[in-house]
């Protein structure tokens, strides 16, 4: 959670987004998580006991991340952050939108 | 517990009041309808929350959900996505097991058959997905074929080819279910793995925001399954 939210600041004003969707905490819990890892960007909130996000991407540990190019491509799926394939996908979007 | 009831009573009578004063209803009328539910069911919940165990169960009666009953009815007449409210609380339409399982039936019948329901199909097909023991299983299936037949968003598609999977591969009859398994591995395969086009998602903020997944077309975005247990 501290790496995402260095990734904000790192990638701030070039084409990149987080998305979060958290799974099974409740609504104090997760208001307090928000609080204390300083959340900023965009997440789903599923409630704390089904997930229905989560079910339909099959999501069977956690965190399970995902990149997603911008085409809206999944190049990406595990457990740990791989930088230079995110730096790859930034670029990626950067040299599409100035075609 | 009086002063519970009263609390609860002040809260959603004068709503409900107001609501019957201000006439009848359109199809359009649902989110407003919803958001005067969830106040009501929120009022509820702290209520029931804050009442000593000995006086939960008489307070239980208070539930909003059969006094909006009639109200989504009336509304699930043109609203697909009223109609879905009444399968998701149907415990609370008064009706016992095979008048429930007809009413869902024909209630699912209703949504599906809806011409503009593409907003909600997706939520439709889960529900649907979840509640093929109430239903039937065939009925789930053949609303599940028809839906894969004909023409719906992709995001649809996808989740429908899941269900459909998952109920086919619990089938006892063997060619069932290695049907439904070939569905399964698909959907993983097309939908959410690497390689893949992402599966689109409909995702809502605690505040009660909604967005997409696909609203962030054109830039890279990290996907963060996560929790803070």
């Amino acid at each position: 959670m501290p790496h995402l939210r260095e990734l904000v600041e790192l990638y701030d004003g070039r084409p990149f987004a987080i998305v979060g969707v958290n799974s099974f905490d409740g609504e104090e819990d997760y208001r307090k998580g928000v609080e204390k890892y300083g959340l900023t960007w965009i997440s789903a909130y599923q409630g704390s006991s089904s997930a229905p996000i989560s079910e339909m991407y099959q999501v069977q540990g956690y965190p399970t991340l995902l990149m997603i190019d911008h085409t809206g491509k999944i190049r990406f799926r595990g457990h740990n952050l791989e930088d230079d394939t995110l730096e790859g996908l930034v670029h990626e979007a950067e040299e599409a939108s100035q075609r | 517990m009086n002063k519970v009831l009263l609390t609860l009573s002040l809260v959603v009578f004068p709503i409900l009041l107001a609501s019957t004063l201000l006439g009848r209803e359109t199809a359009g009328d649902y989110k407003a309808l919803n958001a005067e539910y969830q106040t009501a069911l929120a009022q509820y919940a702290k209520a029931y929350k804050a009442a000593p165990a000995k006086e939960k169960r008489a307070l239980r009666a208070q539930h909003p959900g059969p006094a909006f009953w009639p109200r989504f009815e009336e509304l699930g007449r043109e609203s697909g996505r009223a109609t879905l409210w009444l399968i998701a609380n149907s415990k609370h339409s008064g009706l016992k097991a095979d008048g429930l399982a007809d009413f869902k039936r024909g209630a699912y019948d209703r949504v599906f058959g809806m011409k503009n329901n593409a907003a909600y199909l997706v939520a439709a097909v889960s529900a649907l997905g979840a509640d093929a023991r109430s239903v039937g299983t065939e009925f789930v299936e053949s609303h599940l074929r028809g839906l894969l037949k004909g023409d719906c968003s992709r995001q649809a598609k996808g989740v429908t080819t899941a269900k459909l999977g998952e109920l086919l591969s619990s089938s006892k009859d063997e060619e069932r279910a290695a049907e439904g398994k070939k569905m399964l591995e698909k959907y993983v395969a097309e939908y959410i793995s690497k390689g893949a086009m992402a599966i689109d998602f409909d995702g809502t903020t605690i505040d009660g925001h909604e967005f997409k997944l696909s609203d962030y077309k054109g830039k890279a975005v990290l996907v963060d399954f996560y929790g803070f247990w």
